[in-house]
């Protein structure tokens, strides 16, 4: 007996051996708290933007009297502050500044220069070509120059300019507006309107008696919306009334009008001033004419693209443009945010 | 300003830019989403992935011939230890491609229950059975693995003492299937590791250590278990027979594998603890 | 006599493979799989009306913090009515609810059952259509017991902007972890089930499950569909399949999560999972046919995958059933097959088909980032084993009751654990 208990023990000390990290685990746990839900909007588009300003009012200390500054923050971190002698950053022979940098005064820079912490500016501030952020936060209207790298996020309390060729890394986003050069590129972007170039307005209302569209055959009402099997097509001019969810592509004529929201498995091409009042998605792309308009979302798992002039939401109506890819032409005016997972530029 | 270099050389670069990136102004790493990673497929990954398991199984196959003699010793040498009079003999297997290797055979009688000891299996199965209703609640998981042993036991001596049909197989059997279905189950190692386990970021050289680990654990564990199965038959008889082969034969194997498993999947990515995980792009 | 134990065994083994390579295909989909969240980035919008149910039936000790973080929420307070159900509380669920609409009045609007069949389904069923503030374009549903957090609202009312989602489901994330065993290994079984299943779902354009809380259903489906059915235990799974099966898709978002309390004891789980098995099982048999003759508009895949996902719970017993067949045939000393081959299968479709759940939860939680609990990856075999048994049982007094006269269906409601020294993680970044 006694060998076969040797036997056994020796047995299922070797089964129980591998079980040891579990047990450990099991009875002296490492990890064993819920997982963090984040509940402070953590997807907003200025929630580090914000974070940051929460940061500043917290750790910045309050100097006494006016002047430059530079020091500590209260949890260690250096930074300067930039009151009376902007020279004091523009001259400086390294233009690599490794310190919170804090503008107290208006400023024009010269560019070139390298910030590898973040920037706070107080006042109005216009920053030279080939600027190179880590992330900015401007209490008022910010300037970026040409070919500006911004490596984290931007936020403007006041209109963001940003020049051509710029590279936008992470999340922008202004309190007022954001205007975009040429070429430039980005991730996120979210204003009260976001415009390349000069801002264009929303079309008017829908005329009240259109000339409508009669929905081919076979099409199916589901709820609130219709259902068309293949492809459609709603020529020019005319206007259609209804949800649609159209199983292949979905093209609208010059000036077509859609009243409703709309879905197309594959892609959806609106032509020049044609409109969509509610939202639009697609599981593919998205492409709009010279001065289209989408009211609502516009939704596309590969890419979406603004033609010149095109519109997407309103002053009254915030929306979201979000794809994979995102391109806007001159004069491209989006009213509330644009996400690109992968990029998005303006041309 | 000209002749000055840009500013960007001052980053050292994209990687130390894309560093910056990711840290926040706390100095904390801002990951993605748990909600939006996932894992990159490289072509280094998938090289290392085939390496790994044809490797493994290239090796496993030649060390089959030893492990047999292994194995043969382990009983011959067990056989004395326990003092069991049953010679213990060996059977060849063919592998398609030419790999030949022995197994050990206990070529013995198998004793088969008498009443009395379908007796003492039925009030011990009542004992068990009882045992599992007065187990706390939170015994639960215990009390329904008890009942379910009860429930195969019950089975093995109602077949003992009322089928008309002798009990198929021999205690030579059970072992034979035992070392033979664990030595498949060890030949699927490497291959299961690879396509759950070498997709992750694991550095290389746990990946290997873990693919030891496996079947070399399993290489002893094997026999071992199939030694405590050829004693408590030859001294419980063939009544217990069932309950082993069918709970504590291949499932612990198995059971061994999630084991090593689990833990070799909570050891740190070979990108470092600080690095975010990977991001899909679309 | 062999053929008959042989044939119905080889079919199971086959229903078996078939689910061992589903777990396969999805976890390896959202490991290395393009991750579908087309609609996590809408931040800016004209955000519907939106009404959100809280059924609640005894929850003094939780639906406070519910309202509190429901009010908490970055949603238009004119675009939100909160919509308490109380069925027949008999503690001071009533009037906790009566403080909150005197509080915030027009935001909370409770709404009192006193009569009709008991139960969340038909809580919801009177509710969605009678309460006042009911006639918002969404219906939201969490239970009482779940936490929002502030941006959750328009995370799960994001997807309705695709005029073709029916039903939109977020991700549950249990916040009571630490209690047990227990609760370690459903948040275990939670990780795989939402980051790996419903979202690799979500990947590949099949069904993604309304789960019937933290998520909801655009009015127009709901009406469509005839509303509510309270003949059902498992009125989520039901509302999914009416919603596929009438046109309607199901969106599934990973990132829109939600804190719920697991049961902390085994007979709370056990009676949990019962109920669900019982719904569902409703579900499979009320939708199965329909489902398998192929509306137009759903896809070979999807219908496989409804299929499959319908007869998830019937799986339990007929594994229980497949085992006794196996154990019968080894007592008559059948050979599947001949020899090593018949060993090699065995051995095969054991260590596959056995190892297939473990590999999802395992990747979920790696992808959780939540490395060490992985460690505990063995023990899921207890869970597995006591859900087997609750589920197989279950359906099988299901099944012999089926046909029972004047049967009432009961509903059974999960119980409460919360205690005052709850801390609720204040997940940040950066």
């Amino acid at each position: 007996m006694l060998p076969f208990l040797v036997l056994l023990a020796v047995t299922l000390l070797w089964f129980l051996l591998p079980l040891i990290p579990a047990l450990r685990e099991l009875y002296r746990p490492t990890d064993i708290a819920p997982l963090k839900v984040v509940d402070r909007s953590s997807g907003h588009v200025a929630y580090f933007a914000r974070n940051f300003k929460q940061y500043l009012e917290r750790a910045l200390p309050v100097e006494a009297g006016a002047g430059d500054y530079s020091g500590r923050m209260l949890e260690g971190t250096e930074f300067v502050r930039i009151n009376l002698r902007p020279a004091a950053i523009t001259e400086a022979e390294q233009r690599t500044h490794n310190r919170i940098v804090v503008f107290d005064t208006p400023l024009t820079l010269e560019g070139r220069e390298t910030f590898l912490l973040e920037v706070y500016a107080r006042a109005p501030l216009v920053f030279g070509p080939r600027t190179v952020f880590r992330a900015l936060y401007g209490d008022r209207e910010l300037v970026l120059g040409e070919a500006t790298q911004v490596l984290r996020w931007t936020h403007a309390t006041g209109k963001l300019t940003v020049g051509q060729q710029s590279e936008l890394r992470g999340r922008v986003s202004s309190d007022a507006a954001v205007v975009l050069g040429s070429g430039v590129r980005f991730e996120r972007v979210g204003a009260p309107v976001i415009s390349v170039g000069a801002a264009q307005e929303p079309p008017p209302p829908p005329p009240a008696t259109p000339q409508s569209f009669p929905l081919p055959e076979g099409a199916q009402q589901i709820g609130d919306h219709v259902r068309i099997a293949g492809d459609l097509a709603i020529p020019e001019g005319v206007q259609l009334n209804s949800n649609l969810v159209v199983a292949g592509r979905l093209r609208l004529g010059l000036g077509a009008i859609v009243v409703g929201s709309v879905k197309a498995h594959r892609e959806i091409v609106l032509g020049d001033e044609a409109q969509i009042t509610g939202s639009v998605v697609s599981r593919t792309r998205i492409a709009l004419g010279q001065a289209a308009w989408i009211g609502g979302a516009a939704i596309a798992e590969q890419s979406v693209r603004l033609g010149r002039d095109a519109v997407v939401g309103s002053p009254t109506q915030p929306a979201t443009v979000a794809a994979t890819d995102v391109e806007l032409a001159n004069g491209a005016t989006v009213y509330g945010q644009i996400s690109a997972l992968r990029a998005a530029r303006t041309l | 300003m000209p002749g000055k270099p840009a500013p960007v050389a001052a980053l050292a670069g994209a990687r130390q830019r894309e560093a910056l990136r990711v840290r926040g102004h706390k100095g904390g790493i801002i990951a993605p989403h748990r909600a939006m990673v996932g894992l990159r497929w490289n072509a280094w990954r998938f090289l290392t992935t085939l390496l790994l398991v044809v490797g493994a199984l290239v090796g496993y196959l030649a060390a089959l011939p030893w492990l047999g003699r292994g194995w043969q010793l382990l009983f011959l040498r067990a056989r004395d230890f326990l003092g069991i009079s049953a010679p213990i003999g060996t059977q060849t297997l063919e592998l398609v491609g030419g790999v030949r290797f022995t197994l050990p055979v206990v070529a013995t009688f198998t004793p088969l229950p008498d009443t009395r000891v379908l007796w003492i299996a039925g009030i011990g199965c009542t004992v068990v059975l009882l045992l599992s209703f007065l187990l706390p609640e939170r015994f639960t998981p215990l009390r329904y693995f008890l009942r379910l042993l009860v429930l195969v036991q019950t089975s093995a001596v109602l077949f003992f003492g009322f089928a008309p049909d002798p009990f198929p197989y021999r205690l030579e059997d059970h072992v034979f299937i035992l070392l033979t279905a664990g030595l498949v189950v060890m030949g699927l190692v490497p291959l299961l590791l690879g396509l759950t386990l070498h997709v992750f970021d694991l550095a290389l050289w746990r990946k290997l250590v873990l693919t030891v680990l496996i079947l070399g654990h399993l290489a002893l564990f094997i026999p071992l278990n199939a030694l405590v199965h050829v004693w408590l038959i030859l001294q419980g008889t063939a009544v217990l027979m069932p309950v082993l082969f069918l709970v504590f034969g291949l499932l612990l194997d198995v059971f061994v594998f999630v084991t090593f498993y689990g833990w070799a999947l909570s050891w740190r990515g070979s990108e470092g603890r600080d690095a975010p995980p990977p991001v899909h792009l679309g | 006599m062999t053929l008959l134990l042989i044939i119905p065994l080889y079919l199971i083994v086959g229903v078996m493979v078939i689910y061992t390579i589903r777990h396969y295909l999805f976890t390896l989909n959202r490991l290395f799989g393009r991750h579908r969240q087309p609609y996590v980035d809408i931040g800016s919008a004209d955000w519907p009306t939106v009404a959100v149910f809280v059924p609640c039936h005894n929850e003094e000790k939780v639906v406070g913090h519910m309202l509190d973080a429901l009010l908490a929420g970055d949603y238009p307070p004119g675009q939100l009515t909160i919509i308490p159900i109380d069925d027949r509380s008999t503690d001071d669920t009533r009037a906790i609810l009566d403080d909150y609409a005197a509080r915030y009045p027009g935001r909370v609007r409770p709404f009192y059952r006193d009569r009709g069949r008991p139960g969340k389904a038909a809580a919801l069923k009177d509710a969605s259509t009678q309460a006042a503030g009911a006639d918002a374009v969404i219906q939201l549903v969490f239970d009482a017991d779940y936490l929002p957090g502030r941006g959750l609202i328009k995370q799960l009312v994001a997807p309705f902007f695709d005029v073709e989602i029916g039903a939109v489901m977020g991700r549950v994330v249990p916040l009571n972890v630490s209690r047990s065993l227990l609760t370690r290994l459903l948040d275990l079984e939670r990780t795989g089930g939402y980051q790996v299943d419903q979202q690799a779902r979500m990947n590949l354009r099949l069904i993604p499950q309304y789960g019937g809380t933290v998520g909801g259903v655009r009015r127009s489906a709901l009406l469509a569909v005839g509303g509510w059915n309270d003949a059902t235990l498992a009125e989520d799974t039901d509302m999914t399949f009416r919603l596929v099966l009438a046109g309607w898709e199901v969106a599934y978002q990973n990132r829109s999560e939600c804190y719920e309390e697991v049961p902390e004891t085994w007979g709370s789980r056990i009676r949990q999972i019962k109920r669900w098995a019982r719904g569902h099982n409703q579900s499979l048999a009320r939708h199965w046919w329909p489902l398998f003759k192929r509306p137009p508009h759903l896809s070979v895949r999807s219908v496989i995958d409804g299929l499959l996902l319908l007869g998830v719970y019937a799986v339990g017993p007929l594994l229980v059933l497949g085992w006794s067949l196996a154990l019968a045939l080894y007592y008559l000393g059948v050979q599947l097959a001949s020899g090593l081959l018949a060993i090699f299968a065995v051995a095969l479709y054991s260590t596959l088909g056995n190892f297939a759940a473990f590999f999802e939860v395992a990747a979920g939680a790696r992808l959780d980032g939540s490395r060490s609990r992985i460690k505990l990856l063995p023990f899921l075999i207890v869970g597995f084993l006591v859900s087997l048994v609750s589920v197989s049982w279950a359906t099988l007094v299901q099944l012999a009751t089926f046909w029972t006269p004047g049967r009432r269906q009961h509903w059974e409601k999960t119980e409460r654990f919360r205690s005052a020294d709850m801390v609720v993680p204040n997940g940040e970044e950066g």
